[in-house]
């Protein structure tokens, strides 16, 4: 059954600006309370809130998803979820907290989170490239053609698909090379 | 195949261009091959995660325009829409100085203790009627009649008063004090209301108790921690003595463990 917190769902699917401050004027403070407890800074429960609601989209975009619990718990599920880790990865030591027990983030739902943090790292594995390889690749993702890309920018299409190969593999180097990402692959955090 | 031909077949292949044999062939050849499985299934990846055109990237571009409206937790408070509640807060901040420097200056200690977290103590610029409700004050306030720097709402907290929230099971109806509740100085609170749900065994709840003080609230530091026992659904009531000057003050029920609001609303003292 459909829970009265569901519109709160719809405003995150169709992005709607209004309604979203809405859910950060609500449901910040209360993040921001029990970060604060744990030793971050606003800026970090703004990050949680942003993550956590990102998790959110990919999680309710889902066909067939329904909210069952209150729009609170579940939010505040996944903000936990996230920050425990954001703790631990930072701490590197271990981190025991009472929410594990109390608070369940389903695996779907887990597998979302760490689907999020994974996006995280490839943006900033990204953002290490040379500017030239930015432009090409920003382009390819973006799902342009090479020989759009080589036409643009005034170079051969070979030009551009040597390039275009070459910062790719740099990319996948630098993110391979990453022991989050291989955490991330292999043994995602509990 | 040649290591060119190769590329163009993964890229097309990505792109979803291959035609439905060469995709097939595609497939077979992935299964066979474990390392070619995992490069495709990054590449794949990448090109969900750096499109920029991507549903989940466009959300994220909406929320950090959002974000950036916040900068700061006083931020999040609901924004002002009537001139009068501008003029109403300048009026208040200018009490608060003037309050400031009466204090600096005024001789001999002050007349009343000060709690541990001072909501600002009342100044001689304070009407000697009691100051009405803040809800009417928000309404009715003129600039010749601004609110006394002790009675000022704390915007943080104002937006949450009445909510009444769950956590995980169980959640919190409170039915006293009502809000805006008046009480004289050093008098007891009662507060009762009735619990909901299935409440865990070990369920920590607090009732907290901040002044106007936006420092405070800022810092997490209430002016009363009481911790409040409820073992199961119904009726329950405590009463507490707090020892609070004339001000404004606000109250909640949180769950200890997950920081979560249950319940808020205000109080007024004088």
């Amino acid at each position: 059954m459909k829970h009265q917190d569901q519109h709160y769902i719809q405003s995150i699917l169709t992005h709607h600006s209004g309604e979203l401050q809405e859910i950060y004027r609500l449901f910040l403070p209360p993040l921001y309370g029990m970060v604060r407890r744990q030793g971050g800074t606003y800026e970090d429960a703004r990050d949680v809130f942003q993550e956590s609601l990102v998790v959110i989209f990919r999680h309710a975009s889902r066909p067939g998803f329904q909210l069952t619990a209150p729009f609170q718990a579940y939010l505040m599920g996944i903000a936990r979820f996230i920050w425990l880790r954001l703790q631990k990865k930072n701490a590197r030591v271990e981190v025991t907290s009472d929410w594990q027990e109390r608070y369940v983030v389903d695996d779907s739902l887990e597998q979302q989170a760490v689907e999020v943090e994974k996006h995280n790292l490839y943006r900033e594995m990204f953002a290490r490239l040379g500017v030239d390889c930015r432009e090409v690749l920003q382009r390819y993702f973006n799902r342009e053609r090479l020989n759009t890309i080589a036409s643009d920018l005034g170079y051969t299409e070979d030009y551009i698909k040597k390039k275009n190969k070459v910062c790719k593999e740099k990319l996948m180097e630098f993110i391979q090379s990453d022991a989050r990402y291989r955490e991330l692959t292999h043994h995602p955090m509990p | 195949m040649s290591e060119d031909s190769f590329d163009e077949t993964l890229d097309a292949y990505l792109m979803d261009a291959l035609d439905p044999d060469a995709r097939r062939a595609f497939e077979q050849r992935m299964q066979a091959d474990p390392e070619l499985a995992a490069r495709v299934a990054l590449e794949q990846d990448l090109l969900e995660a750096l499109n920029e055109n991507s549903a989940e990237n466009r959300f994220r571009n909406s929320l950090k325009a959002i974000g950036e409206q916040f900068p700061s937790p006083e931020s999040l408070a609901p924004p002002t829409e009537s001139p009068w509640k501008r003029r109403g807060i300048i009026g208040g901040l200018f009490l608060l100085l003037l309050g400031a420097g009466y204090l600096m200056f005024r001789p001999g200690p002050p007349a009343t203790p000060a709690p541990q977290q001072t909501p600002a103590a009342p100044v001689e610029t304070t009407p000697t009627t009691p100051a009405p409700p803040a809800q009417e004050q928000q309404t009715a306030a003129k600039p010749s009649e601004p609110i006394a720097a002790a009675f000022r709402p704390l915007p943080a907290l104002e937006k949450a008063i009445g909510s009444r929230m769950r956590s995980g099971d169980f959640s919190i109806n409170m039915t006293e004090p009502a809000g805006n509740a008046v009480f004289a100085p050093n008098k007891s609170i009662k507060f009762r209301g009735v619990a909901e749900g299935t409440f865990p065994d070990d369920s920590d709840l607090n009732l907290l108790i901040f002044s106007n003080d936006p420092a405070a609230f800022e810092a997490m530091k209430p002016f009363l921690k009481q911790k409040l026992t409820i073992v199961k659904s119904g009726p329950f009531d405590m009463t507490l003595q707090p020892r609070l000057s004339p001000g404004k003050y606000y109250w909640m029920i949180e769950n200890d463990l997950s920081g979560e609001w249950l319940y808020v609303q205000s109080f007024l003292v004088k």
